[in-house]
């Protein structure tokens, strides 16, 4: 690791970080509202709940996940393969580049004018800048894509005969997927949304732009994923003072990911007119077949938790859980995140299904799932990997464990009635994304779950606030040294028992493109001939 | 893996349930959705946007009784209303659905019945349910629409058998 390096990491995670902050704060405003008390007229640069609600998706889903990726992912890559990535000029311009656009993009955002929502379904339409900035964002993510694989090969010349050390096969899997994922938001982004808001056409389509929409939109889950998984995979069996159970079934899983995440984007238009039932239930089937690398992931990670605990003292059939070290708040906060996460999964599986998600799609339900999964699986475990690498990149030891570790039950806890209040609400059918406070409809038996949003959001306020003053602390007023980085785990079942296509790239990427040309291929080559594009857009906030 | 380690037969124990509980649950969807004449939107037509006020039957949005105890609801979303926004059946009638926008991207949610659809302009949406029990239920638009989203509202009022 080189100086530059680790400041190009530090500058990645510091963004993601300050985006972390703004979606915070406005999501503690729609917990309020949510909870009976509306402050956004108070505020001085939100105009509306709408512009805050737009702040919290773009700050939290897009901007925090991206950066943190693009400087946690690359950091390890480079640490597996011993050796830096192979372009430092590339990585530096990748981060401009993305910050431009990041910079682009927050203009119109924080001027309201692109009150649109993370998911900026036309045809509302929002300044262009808006949409060219999300674009230079997924084109730096495909630049790092680019590093990595330049990286990679350097290192295959130099150890023909090796296998790839897990954790920088888990990186390259984790960008090569974002990067087939992407190209559905790409081509919804440079073929109708920027000509469109730069007035060169006069019309677009909202069901095409939603399926290219949602051909990234859930792979998108895994680009924020995967990445807690190769802390989960590779680092927190250490953590816990064991090893990881099965290197071969962490491959195999990660392959898994590779080839099924793109090719079910339809589960989120099981409502949508204009798509054919035949093809939204093979997008289910497909859905379904996901949950097969999933089931191993929590197999895998917990055996190799429990190999921690027992080495540790543990017993019984559950209740070595106790004896992970508890008092490690990295490791709390990505146990603890695994735990609600399991929640999170079963509720996708609902989702998913078919018919089930004509009760919940589109209600409070879906918000309180996603605060399961990006909100907690992705969003605490970087907190955790951030426990050990802010302090890594400043040189100072962690300013406080014991608020560290409050921190993290607090999430832990403030989740637990903010996602289940929210999952009630959706059942009983309380719409998502809707300024409740000032809904003519309100149901009677909704009410009395109001004050748990306010509540369950609070507290998450708190816990976030505890996280950045410990990280502020550690960089003003620590004085101890760093402790080491987390090595990467050992595995029970090391990668040399894995199959050798496990560690070759095209036969996977092929598989990956010909399964999204059959499930994908149909329905765009129908809409991409027969749509009219006469939809003209409007701004309607 | 490795054939005949201890790891191994772990992996093979978890692997098996791993595959079969997907496939399982893939068998009681389909079942069940099938089953139960569960319907999705599908491909209904298109239409054209700018038009919705002079294209049938989207030019005189309201309730028609096709059949006995079958009607059928042609409704219009728009900023930041449905039309017809309130909606009048005998308890025990089956209701179809027929929705497009004037404007950007609504939905239509009836919940306790199970309609749940996007609108969208250049779409026409279908959706169907049977009202058994009378009361009021909430006609909600469940996709952000604009400033005023959450005002976008109606009702059908399902009366009792006389």
């Amino acid at each position: 690791m080189t100086r530059s390096e680790e400041r190009l990491t530090a500058a990645f995670v510091a963004v993601a970080l300050v985006a972390l902050f703004g979606g915070v704060l406005t999501g503690l405003l729609q917990g309020l509202e949510h909870g009976g008390l509306d402050l956004h007229p108070y505020t001085p640069v939100i105009k509306s709940y709408y512009q805050s609600l737009t702040l919290h998706g773009v700050l939290n889903a897009l901007v925090f996940t991206t950066f943190f990726i693009c400087g946690f992912v690359p950091f390890i890559a480079a640490r597996a393969l011993g050796m830096p990535l192979a372009s430092g000029a590339l990585a530096w311009g990748t981060f401009w580049l993305m910050l431009g656009g990041l910079v682009l993009a927050a203009i119109p955002l924080v001027g309201n004018a692109a009150t649109v929502m993370f998911t900026f379904y036309p045809p509302l339409r929002a300044h262009w800048a808006f949409y060219i900035g999300l674009t230079l964002v997924v084109v730096g993510t495909w630049l790092v894509t680019l590093n990595l694989a330049l990286t990679w090969r350097k290192w295959r010349a130099r150890n023909p005969d090796e296998r790839t050390p897990l954790a920088a096969f888990m990186s390259l899997v984790t960008f090569a997927m974002w990067t087939i994922a992407s190209l559905g938001l790409a081509a919804e982004m440079l073929v109708m949304l920027i000509p469109w808001s730069l007035g060169l056409v006069a019309g677009t389509d909202p069901l095409l732009a939603r399926v290219l929409f949602w051909f990234t939109g859930h792979p998108i889950v895994y680009f924020w994923l995967l990445p807690a998984y190769v802390s989960w995979y590779t680092l927190a069996p250490r953590q816990a003072g064991g090893k990881l159970f099965s290197d071969p079934l962490a491959r195999t899983s990660f392959i898994l990911f590779l080839v099924l995440s793109t090719p079910l984007g339809f589960h989120h238009q099981y409502t949508d007119p204009g798509i054919h039932i035949g093809w939204k239930l093979v997008h289910a089937f497909l859905t379904f077949a996901v949950f097969f690398p999933s089931l191993l992931t929590f197999f895998n990670v917990v055996a190799s938790l429990e190999s921690g605990a027992r080495a540790r003292g543990g017993k019984g059939w559950v209740a070595w859980f106790g004896k992970l070290p508890w008092g490690d708040p990295s490791l709390a906060a990505q146990v603890l995140a695994m735990l609600l996460f399991t929640f999170g999964g079963v509720g996708g599986l609902i989702n998913a299904s078919y018919n089930l998600n004509l009760v919940v799609h589109n209600t409070a339900w879906i918000v309180g799932h996603l605060h399961l999964t990006v909100g907690t699986a992705v969003t605490l475990t970087f907190m955790g990997v951030s426990y050990w690498l802010v302090p890594h990149l400043l040189g100072r030891a962690l300013w406080s464990r014991t608020l560290a570790l409050v921190q993290v039950w607090l999430w832990f806890g403030g989740m637990i009635v903010f996602s289940n209040t929210l999952h009630r609400l959706g059942l009983m059918g309380m719409p998502r994304r809707t300024m409740i406070s000032a809904a003519p409809y309100v149901q009677a038996d909704w009410k009395p779950l109001f004050p748990l949003v306010g509540i369950g959001a609070s507290i998450l306020f708190v816990s976030s606030m505890l996280f950045f003053f410990n990280l502020v602390m550690t960089w003003l007023a620590s004085r101890a040294p760093a402790p080491e980085v987390p090595r990467f785990a050992e595995a029970l079942s090391g990668a040399d028992h894995a199959p050798a296509v496990l560690d070759r790239w095209r036969p996977w990427i092929a598989l990956a493109v010909l399964l999204i040309a059959i499930a994908y291929g149909p329905t765009l080559f129908r809409l991409a001939t027969t749509t009219p594009f006469n939809t003209p857009g409007m701004r309607v906030w | 893996m490795k054939r005949g380690t201890t790891i191994y037969l772990y992996e093979l124990a978890w692997i098996l349930p791993s595959f079969a509980i997907p496939v399982g649950m893939l068998v009681a969807l389909v079942v069940t959705a099938f089953g139960a004449g569960v319907h999705l939107p599908g491909v209904e037509g298109r239409i054209d946007p700018r038009r919705v006020a002079e294209t049938a039957p989207f030019d005189k949005p309201g309730v028609v009784e096709i059949a006995p105890g079958q009607y059928e609801v042609r409704m219009t979303a728009q900023i930041w209303s449905f039309a017809p926004n309130e909606i009048r059946v005998p308890a025990g009638s089956t209701v179809h659905f027929w929705a497009t926008s004037k404007d950007v991207v609504h939905g239509l949610l009836i919940p306790r019945v199970n309609v749940n659809v996007m609108v969208l302009p250049g779409q026409i949406a279908h959706a169907q349910a049977r009202f058994d029990r009378p009361g009021e239920y909430p006609i909600i638009c469940h996709e952000y629409c604009g400033i005023a989203h959450h005002t976008m509202a109606g009702r059908v009022i399902v009366e009792a058998k006389r």
